[in-house]
């Protein structure tokens, strides 16, 4: 082979190197994905999620509640992405619950990229929430640690971790919302208006009585 | 040449009569009536099925009163199927949601009285293949068995470990017969149950039943996996039984025992299943996650054609008509995936079962 027809094949393999992977990329491929966290609320609209905030818990078709979270990302492929979404209890460490879906991200024009139709659950983790067995405080009105991570096909990684708070505002069952979310609540356990009561004051660690991630 | 053309297509159709596969030889099952004194047996008749159909029927009936109001501790559960059974769930009915039993036609199940609800094949509307209830309906036992050879499932379970059923307390039967594409029901649909008591035991088996609903495999994209963790209530348990669900798209499923903090997949599976149609059911299993742990599982799909239906069906029920033959959460098996975990553990703690989401 040549040295100009070498140096022209290595000229070609830089060159496609520099570039996308194919449409579902967006971004500068010499930086880190960026990651920012979106809600689907009950009515099927995509809001923002910033540090503290509170997330709305849904009636899925399956029953019980979940959050449906999803990222707003750039420098990485959404065709489609692996999203990894887990609530952390950050009195004892446990893991209220994790799920790992892949979901398909689509450009906005602004540069990111975001759930490819917002309004469907399928393009957010269904981050189950209530009810869960094992846990030590309430889920609605509690401050838990929320981590998302992403991975697109090619191996590119980001992460984003912030407490927020689950809650019941959004349920067209408040009562049943707060109920099955309550710590002592019980599979099969019938809610009429009643809140079974964990006895941990709102805010606080079953231990230690202190508040948590100075959040709330 | 028009005769020989006759001829031609004659010889065709004989060599695929020919070639079509006869259905594995099955010859049906036995179980015996129990007495009181042993516990209760129920059969269900269901009858023939077409070809390409499939048909889900929910029964109520209340548990007898075998021991003058003292409970029911079941101590081994005997099911029987005829070959094409998809699934076939026992229940406590707790709160209604539109399934409602008194809604069903009055039935013998044997000679206890119930009520069925009739799904057909209508999984779009009818209650009874709907899941709304599953959040607080506490699995009892399962079988997803559909082997002609051995059609039992024969669950002894382990040694001072009961079922406590209370006399009179609701149960639901769910069978789910299929007989399309791999999974054929050529001898009826036909099952046996029964439900053997025993001394009272020390300890009560409680259930574990954990979905994933908001699953999407698409053409485009060939392969998808979704992952979910459960933890079991507060103590140490042991897993004795357990089962994993999915429809012909599924390749993979895997549960791991895990200890309820960590975010990584745990390294080795206790419980794999690479068949849709007949899954294994682990039974004698002695896992024990470590206190405050559970479970992580996970369901892998690999995209295909249905086999009796089309695209056009499989888009319909997309709810972003995605226009992609995406597979979504639904009980019929040709055009919808589950991705369901059935799981046994004792000892039954703090008075509850499991359910995740």
């Amino acid at each position: 082979m040549s040295v100009r027809l070498q140096a022209a094949l290595a000229g070609v393999v830089v060159l496609a190197s520099a570039c996308p992977s194919n449409d579902c990329f967006i971004g500068d491929q010499s930086k880190d994905p960026e990651i920012g966290l979106v809600y689907r609320s009950s009515d099927g609209v995509m809001h923002e999620l910033s540090a503290g905030g509170q997330v709305p818990l849904i009636l899925p078709p399956q029953g019980g509640k979940v959050m449906f979270i999803g990222v707003r990302a750039k420098n990485i492929d959404g065709c489609p992405v692996t999203l990894t979404a887990s609530l952390r209890d950050q009195c004892t460490n446990n893991l209220v619950a994790l799920e790992e879906r892949p979901v398909t991200l689509e450009a906005t024009g602004d540069g990111w990229l975001t759930p490819k139709v917002p309004t469907a659950l399928e393009n957010y983790s269904n981050l189950p929430a209530c009810p869960r067995a094992s846990i030590d405080r309430d889920i609605n009105n509690e401050p838990y640690e929320l981590t998302i991570k992403v991975e697109d096909k090619t191996g590119r990684k980001g992460s984003v971790k912030m407490m927020v708070t689950p809650d019941c505002m959004d349920s067209a069952e408040r009562d049943q919302c707060e109920c099955e979310c309550a710590a002592e609540y019980r599979q099969g356990q019938t809610c009429n208006g009643e809140h079974p009561d964990s006895g941990v004051p709102p805010g606080t660690c079953p231990t230690d009585g202190g508040m948590i991630g100075g959040d709330r | 040449m028009r005769r020989l053309t006759q001829y031609a297509a004659l010889a065709v159709a004989a060599v695929a009569l020919a070639c079509s596969p006869a259905p594995e030889p099955f010859n049906g099952w036995t179980l015996p009536m129990l007495t009181a004194t042993e516990g209760f047996s129920l059969r269900l008749e269901e009858g023939a099925l077409k070809s390409g159909e499939e048909s889900q029927n929910c029964y109520f009936l209340r548990v007898p009163d075998l021991n003058q109001g003292a409970p029911v501790w079941l101590t081994r559960v005997n099911i029987a199927v005829n070959p094409g059974s998809h699934h076939m769930n026992i229940f406590r009915v707790k709160t209604i949601i539109d399934l409602d039993p008194a809604k069903g036609e009055p039935i013998k199940l044997g000679e206890h009285d119930a009520t069925l609800v009739r799904g057909y094949a209508d999984f779009a509307n009818n209650p009874c293949w709907h899941s709304a209830n599953w959040a607080d309906w506490p699995l009892i036992a399962n079988s997803q068995n559909s082997e002609p050879d051995n059609p039992y499932t024969d669950w002894q379970l382990p040694e001072n470990v009961g079922i406590k059923l209370e006399p009179g307390e609701m149960l639901m039967v769910q069978t789910h017969y299929v007989n399309l594409g791999a999974q054929l029901t050529p001898y009826g649909a036909h099952v046996g149950i029964n439900l053997h008591q025993g001394a009272a035991p020390s300890m009560e088996m409680g259930s574990l039943f954990a979905t994933q609903q908001s699953i999407r495999v698409c053409r485009s994209q060939g392969t998808a996996k979704f992952s979910g963790t459960c933890r079991f209530p507060r103590g140490q348990v042991t897993i004795a039984a357990a089962n994993g669900h999915f429809h012909s798209r599924g390749r993979k499923f895997e549960v791991f025992s895990w200890d309820g903090q960590s975010a990584e997949q745990p390294a080795a599976p206790f419980y794999t299943s690479n068949n849709w149609d007949d899954p294994p059911m682990a039974r004698g299993l002695d896992i024990k996650p470590p206190m405050g742990g559970g479970v992580w599982w996970n369901c892998s799909y690999q995209w295909i054609p249905p086999v009796a239906d089309s695209c056009d069906e499989v888009n319909a029920k997309d709810p972003l008509k995605g226009n992609d033959c995406c597979y979504t959460f639904g009980g019929n098996v040709d055009v919808g995936e589950h991705c369901n975990l059935f799981l046994y553990y004792y000892p039954r703690v703090e008075n509850t079962d499991v359910f995740c989401l």
